[in-house]
């Protein structure tokens, strides 16, 4: 068991821990404001329930799933946006698949911020945490037929927002066209 | 020959759900996807592309400046915050015998550092010497405390198991266990309306869901929400199946009527929930929007055709 006393160090906790905390509360709320704001709670929530980290070795982990909570918490505040306009779509796998550096920051954070929130979490926990589908299913206790599909018609979004304006140069097609809906 | 699996869903799910690098493709209910790649080249170049494009993506998604200064605004905030929970239950009573709470909080003493627990240093202060009288009566107040908190905790549990359950759910998570106990639903046992006993007067359908032109079922539901209702089960006239629950529970937020468009549609679910007075409706129909769109069309004008 890894109960190592010294991962809970307040200045260690937040110098192992803070940048990837910050990077995820940002992916999801898609703000640097509200970004620093849940990084807070989440330090805070850990400084207050550290008893309950039983191996240190998932600190991180305890740590994100305190960071999903608290966001999830503040979406079910708002009303649900209705599923129906997430559609399945894999004709927006590029053709030539990008480098990362290719990828524009902000329109994959527009795209993100498109999401309702718990496909915005479920997209999160598959690229940033790497989670697969089971380990999805089984942390936010939902049907692992959810999870396919929530992750499914996420990453299309993603993917149409991301590229499609390129796959569309690409096939003659004006640029303009490709630009993202609302 | 087998058709071209590009456009079954279930598959493109699967194809979808495999992440880059990782052997999940080698998941026994993956199968399915990974007999397919074998059968069609173009599915598994798809899958090849998708594979370099997800990698590029999850690599993007990490790549978010960190703010400078935040890890010491951070730190002053945590400083500032009051002592961890777990700390504050752990100190021992005075007088209490250092082996007694050495035994008692093993389990947290190990993950509570000295730094830690620097937010709290008055309670971590040495208590000046007391009589042996004064130490007896402190622990005999320490026990008495500690039971009357025991009796109030009862009574708290008591009176939150006999009243209503209170608002605790979101809208998503009622709209997702009435898909999963949906799915579990024995839909075929209820009491056609118009014959046999009439459903509860406490449990009234909706008057958003005519029944002129489809059949309906009741029946008593348990365990919906670990709550008692009211199930009514529709057969709409174009084949398209549905059940709303009605449940007694209070919810805030929701809007009066249902929605035209599902709330959530998920896995050939499309479900959407509202309430009506003191009564919460959560409708699912069977198959996507489009079904759970066509089925209001039916209830109030007939089969579509």
């Amino acid at each position: 068991m890894g109960d190592d006393a010294s991962a809970l160090d307040p200045a260690q906790l937040v110098a192992e821990h803070l940048e990837a905390v910050y990077r995820y509360a940002y992916r999801l709320t898609g703000s640097a404001a509200d970004a620093e704001d849940l990084t807070q709670q989440v330090f805070l929530t850990a400084h207050q329930k550290q008893g309950q980290i039983r191996d240190a070795d998932r600190t991180r982990s305890w740590l994100f799933s305190v960071l999903r909570h608290c966001f999830s918490k503040s979406c079910n505040k708002r009303r649900p946006t209705p599923a129906a306009n997430i559609q399945l779509n894999v004709e927006t796998i590029p053709a030539r698949p990008p480098n990362a550096e290719d990828i524009d920051q902000e329109r994959l954070q527009q795209a993100i911020d498109q999401l309702p929130g718990p496909y915005r979490v479920v997209v999160a926990m598959f690229y940033f945490e790497d989670c697969s589908y089971r380990q999805i299913a089984e942390k936010l206790d939902l049907p692992i037929g959810t999870v396919m599909s929530r992750l499914a018609r996420a990453k299309g979004h993603l993917r149409a927002y991301l590229f499609d304006a390129d796959r569309r140069t690409e096939a003659g097609l004006p640029r303009s066209v490709a630009r993202p809906r609302g | 020959m087998e058709s071209s699996p590009i456009r079954d869903p279930r598959i493109l799910e699967a194809l979808e759900a495999c992440r880059p690098g990782s052997e999940d493709i080698r998941d026994p209910a993956m199968e399915p996807l990974a007999r397919q790649l074998g059968v069609f080249p173009e599915l598994a170049a798809l899958y090849e592309r998708l594979q370099q494009t997800d990698r590029a993506i999850a690599e993007a998604f990490r790549g978010v400046p960190v703010p400078a200064g935040l890890a010491a605004r951070v730190l002053t905030q945590m400083a500032a915050a009051p002592a961890p929970l777990d700390q504050l239950l752990s100190v021992p009573p005075p007088g209490a015998s250092p082996g007694i709470a050495d035994s008692g909080q093993a389990g947290t003493e190990s993950l509570a550092s000295p730094s830690a627990s620097a937010p709290s240093p008055t309670l971590r202060e040495d208590t000046p010497p007391m009589r042996a009288d004064r130490r007896g009566w402190r622990r005999r107040g320490w026990l008495f405390a500690s039971g009357a908190l025991v009796v109030a905790a009862s009574v708290l549990v008591a009176v939150f198991l006999n009243s209503p359950k209170p608002d605790r759910v979101s809208t998503e998570e009622v709209l997702n266990k009435a898909i999963a106990f949906f799915n579990n639903d024995a839909r075929d046992s209820g009491t056609p309306l118009g014959f046999g006993p009439a459903p509860p007067a406490g449990y009234p359908l909706s008057p958003a869901l005519p029944t002129r032109t489809c059949q309906v079922r009741w029946r008593w539901v348990d365990g919906f929400l670990d709550l008692r209702g009211v199930a009514y089960d529709f057969k709409a006239p174009g084949g398209i199946s549905a059940t709303v629950y009605v449940v007694k529970r209070p919810l805030s937020g929701l809007g009066s009527s249902p929605p035209g468009v599902p709330m959530l549609a998920t896995g050939m679910r499309a479900t959407a929930v509202w309430q009506e007075g003191d009564l919460v409706y959560i409708l699912v129909v069977e198959g996507e929007s489009r079904e759970y769109e066509r089925f209001f069309q039916e209830l109030a004008t007939g089969p579509v055709t």
